[in-house]
């Protein structure tokens, strides 16, 4: 790979790197966990960086690598931490360090509990309407029809409303 | 509670990390790639020892059978040998190719059912290449034992303790076959999943239930 190219790669990277750390929080409770998935998401991204198309947005692209590694990771169990992940410290953090509230500190916690119970493509699903992308970046990303990632918005809303 | 009243928190959790993430920046940015372990890498390396396995079974099988064409015991055991080492080899081929053609590029449920039913194909593989081996051990003495140079010298009719070791491993395959099938039919569900992870595996068991949970997801 050229110089240029490698730099190319580098710079999008850093710009998109947020969505690497949200698919690895959605999917991944326990820091180290997290860690590990993040830098398996790195090596694919760079492997498959060469068929990228620069036609294609690259946060699509970004999204289907971090999201296939992600689910095959928590698929396989071996990675799995058994231990208990200190995410309630986090939560106070959030309203520690940017004097965020009480009530949006509730409401992150209910949304990762939420989060936790559904099966890892209904996560991705939630995942990509909380980063507010369209339907049909989500229909491309997860390769389903327009109408298909509608009607499973509204099922997720409607599970939501139900149980939260 | 709607859905989108969670967008604001879910942003302010990803502000937060997003200031945390200094060391997996870092890690990030380093395209370590030598130290990052693949979670297929095992897959692999499995496969390629397999394949080695096969291999060797192939040289074995070969080599008994060409050496004692007249001794049917020794000629059988080098064919099934052969076979055999065969079948290992093109099934360790067909999963690596599989594993080869995985493009994590492609949309989400492409790969995933990929990723299953390239799990299920492996699972099944284990099975296929796994259980014979209550009977291929026998064949591997019995073709070292053709490869010793006393075809010529070997009595006729075959010994007496291949033949007892050959039932004996005979009635273990079908037998456990047969306790399969009986325990899934037999009306005891702790019993029958037991035997079907001990002898379909649990892996086959994970990958058919994953693929079962993609197909609810694009249906439903």
């Amino acid at each position: 790979m050229t110089d240029t190219k490698r730099n190319e790669f580098d710079v999008l990277l850093e710009s998109h790197r947020a969505i690497v750390f949200r698919v690895a929080r959605t999917y991944c409770r326990h820091p180290d966990d997290r860690d590990d998935l993040v830098q398996e998401i790195a090596v694919q991204l760079w492997r498959a960086w060469p068929g990228y198309d620069s036609t294609r947005p690259f946060a699509t692209w970004m999204y289907r690598i971090a999201l296939n590694v992600a689910i095959g990771y928590v698929r396989n169990e071996s990675h799995r931490r058994q231990h208990v992940a200190p995410l309630d410290d986090e939560l106070h953090d959030i309203a520690d360090d940017s004097g965020v509230d009480h009530e949006t500190e509730q409401r992150v916690r209910l949304l990762q509990g939420f989060i936790e119970r559904q099966a890892p493509l209904d996560r991705a699903l939630l995942l990509l309407y909380l980063d507010e992308r369209g339907q049909r970046e989500i229909a491309e990303i997860l390769g389903l029809s327009e109408t298909n990632v509608s009607t499973k918005i509204g099922r997720l809303k409607q599970r939501i409303r139900a149980e939260l | 509670m709607e859905l989108d009243d969670f967008k604001s928190a879910w942003q302010s959790l990803d502000r937060k990390l997003e200031r945390d993430h200094g060391i997996q920046k870092r890690l990030f940015l380093e395209h370590r790639l030598d130290k990052t372990r693949s979670s297929l890498r095992p897959l692999v390396f499995g496969q390629v020892l397999q394949m080695l396995l096969g291999t060797a079974l192939i040289v074995l099988g070969v080599a008994c059978w060409r050496r004692n064409v007249e001794i049917p015991g020794y000629l059988v055991a080098g064919i099934v040998l052969h076979a055999f080492g065969v079948v290992n080899v093109a099934w360790a081929g067909i999963t690596l190719g599989l594993i080869g053609c995985i493009d994590y590029a492609a949309p989400v449920l492409a790969i995933q059912k990929r990723l299953a039913l390239l799990q299920r194909f492996y699972a099944l593989g284990a099975v296929v290449c796994g259980l014979p081996w209550w009977i291929m051990w026998l064949l591997v003495v019995i073709a070292f034992a053709g490869l010793g140079g006393q075809s010529a010298s070997v009595d006729a009719n075959t010994p007496t303790w291949i033949w007892i070791t050959l039932s004996v491993c005979l009635f273990g395959l079908v037998g456990t076959w047969w306790f399969y099938r009986w325990s899934q039919r037999a009306g005891y569900p702790r019993l029958a999943k037991a035997m079907h992870d001990t002898v379909i595996g649990t892996s086959l068991r994970k990958a058919q239930a994953q693929l079962n949970e993609l197909e609810r997801f694009e249906k439903e």
